[in-house]
């Protein structure tokens, strides 16, 4: 296969420079990193509390695209959510490292004992405590309301950009967003903003 | 009580996208274009697949059968090394001081109880812990999975000079590999040369990089400051695996049936090495067709899913799973061959012993049932549904067919 480069990287569409970099287009994956770097830190920030662990799996996260690249066809315009997928995974592995399957099954993502001190720090937190409590139940959610709270209540896009990257009306996004709160105020007894 | 989401946006500093982003062209530098496998292409949609991202973790509480009390302490307790970028320390979840844990135990009860010990380096990932201490004027590895304890004791070498920013002193056949680094390194990426290289834990002066890939007889090192190409370890220069020290009273798994000769040649060929690969079990099978069958295999805990597909081997695993019941819990994956239709395929394990079939009923669509053996089950579509918008339930049964599980699937 040969190598085919963009001309314009920073203005071409996420697919075209998914392609691009299926052909290992360097020029295209700066592009990619530039364009999402800062939602992906941020997400992860939100799903680990610690901005360290953000860094390592922004990181990570983009190692992994690249080493995917000949691997994933990416069938929607943005390769955003499929990042904050990789990126959940990593957090979520992370979690699972210790654990036996067996053991995981009742309690998805529950967090290591072993931590080091500033992982035991940030652990004492309680706005840390409250999320890892929710982000295990968003882990139980059906898979199409965990999508969408992924991109608009942890990645914070707007319902109207998720609907566009989904595939599906902005009403559809409300409404699984809708449904989402009312089982994560059941699993978790917290309350989430409108 | 506010939403638990509502964290702090922030904008990436510069310093942090610069670091990520020179680690990033770090690691992927000249690394070959990946050969495209007989699953592949994936079709990704946003939360489609759990896709297992690299080296998946799942493991395992290790044995102990070797332990016994042990009086002997550390020297002193360092401090951990403050550590960023290329470092995986914190990846490998480092440790620089670990006190008198089960792991030191039965690390010297397969070698030698020191008076005196100073720990350096513990890391840990995918069912396998290696350790680097201090006892004397030696340096001491010991690497240990659930099966096999590996000890080597080495004369505590000098640091590197010249152009090498590290000594590999030890390696194994679990892909683990460990040594000293240059005065002033606190980062460094091993380059096995056919895969993408990954960072190697670093700190008091030594590395780690555990259960990593296999060993080439073209190593390159680098770090943030060396960059592409980095050091060429001179082929002398390499140890030889480090031969396991002591192995446990477990058998290890069959490997003359059908089923376990598929899943010896699949874990022997995969790379990263699978820890403690000769003690997986076979579980179910899947014959799809005359030249792609998947095999699965258990150990610890763990599953994974090895496919054979036009005589390509791909071993996925420990798996992690994205569907969970009351005993069972699964996952999807999507396969493709080179040249026909994308097949959906789910991989389980329950761990109700009554358990007998585990079917996937999909609306409209004639459901799919296979034996749950071992524990395990395989559920093979030969086309994949739509991603966006598929939902099925999986009912596991017993012998007289009554429902023990029944776990709903939504994309």
């Amino acid at each position: 296969m040969g190598v085919e480069t963009l001309a314009d990287p920073e203005s071409a569409p996420d697919a075209q420079l998914w392609e691009a970099i299926a052909g290992d287009d360097h020029a295209a994956f700066t592009a990619l990193f530039e364009r999402h770097a800062q939602a992906v830190w941020n997400y992860v920030y939100r799903l680990t509390g610690s901005w360290s662990a953000a860094e390592d799996v922004l990181s990570t996260t983009f190692m992994t695209a690249w080493r995917r690249r000949a691997d994933v066809v990416l069938i929607r315009d943005s390769a955003l959510p499929w990042l904050f997928t990789v990126a959940a995974n990593l957090v979520r592995n992370d979690h699972r490292r210790r654990s036996r399957f067996l053991r995981l099954v009742p309690k998805l993502a529950v967090l290591d004992e072993a931590r080091d001190h500033a992982e035991e720090l940030a652990e004492r937190d309680h706005t840390r405590q409250r999320l890892t409590k929710v982000l295990a139940a968003v882990d139980r959610l059906p898979a199409s309301e965990r999508e969408a709270v992924q991109l608009c209540m942890v990645g914070r896009m707007s319902t109207a950009d998720a609907a566009q990257l989904l595939g599906i009306t902005e009403v559809s996004v409300r409404s699984r967003l809708s449904r989402a709160r009312t089982r994560l105020r059941g699993m978790t007894e917290e309350t989430f903003d409108e | 009580m506010s939403d638990p989401f509502d964290l702090p946006e922030r904008d990436l500093p510069e310093h942090i996208r610069q670091a990520a982003f020179r680690r990033i062209m770090t690691e992927i530098a000249d690394v070959r274009p990946r050969r495209r496998t007989g699953l592949a292409p994936l079709l990704i949609a946003a939360s489609v697949i759990a896709l297992v991202a690299g080296a998946t973790i799942v493991t395992s509480t290790l044995n102990n059968k070797d332990s016994k009390p042990l009086n002997a302490s550390p020297t002193s307790h360092p401090t951990a090394t403050t550590t960023s970028g290329l470092n995986s320390y914190n990846r490998y979840d480092g440790t620089a001081y670990w006190g008198d844990s089960e792991e030191m135990q039965r690390c010297w009860a397969a070698g030698r109880k020191p008076d005196h010990w100073l720990p350096l380096l513990k890391v840990d990932r995918n069912g396998l812990i290696a350790l680097l201490y201090q006892s004397d004027n030696d340096l001491v590895f010991c690497e240990l999975t659930a099966e096999q304890v590996t000890v080597k004791t080495l004369p505590y070498p000098n640091p590197p000079t010249g152009d090498a920013p590290a000594t590999i002193m030890f390696t194994t056949a679990q892909g683990t590999y460990a040594g000293v680094t240059a005065p002033g390194v606190n980062n460094l990426t091993i380059d096995t040369g056919n895969v993408v290289p990954e960072p190697a834990a670093v700190n008091n002066g030594v590395f780690i990089l555990p259960n990593s890939y296999r060993q080439t007889d073209q190593l390159r090192l680098r770090t943030e400051a060396t960059g592409y190409p980095g050091y060429a370890v001179p082929k002398a220069d390499l140890p030889q695996p480090t031969p396991v020290t002591r192995t446990g009273s477990d058998p290890k798994a069959d490997r003359t049936s059908p089923a376990g000769q598929r899943l010896g040649a699949c874990l022997n060929a995969a790379n990263p090495p699978m820890v403690d690969a000769d003690w997986w079990t076979t579980g179910a099978t899947q014959e799809v067709d005359s030249t792609h069958s998947i095999q699965l295999g258990a150990h610890n805990g763990g599953l994974l899913a090895c496919q054979q597909n036009n005589g390509q081997l791909t071993a996925d695993g420990p798996l992690s799973f994205e569907f969970v019941g009351g005993g069972t819990g699964f996952t999807a994956k999507i396969s493709k061959a080179e040249h026909g239709p994308p097949g959906l395929y789910f991989v389980g394990h329950t761990i109700d012993a009554q358990a007998k079939t585990a079917t996937l009923t999909v609306p409209g669509e004639a459901d799919v049932t296979g034996t749950i053996v071992d524990d395990t089950f395989v559920l093979y579509r030969p086309h994949a549904l739509d991603p966006t918008s598929f939902q099925g339930t999986v009912t596991v049964k017993n012998a007289a067919d009554a429902v023990i599980d029944q776990i709903p699937v939504h994309y």
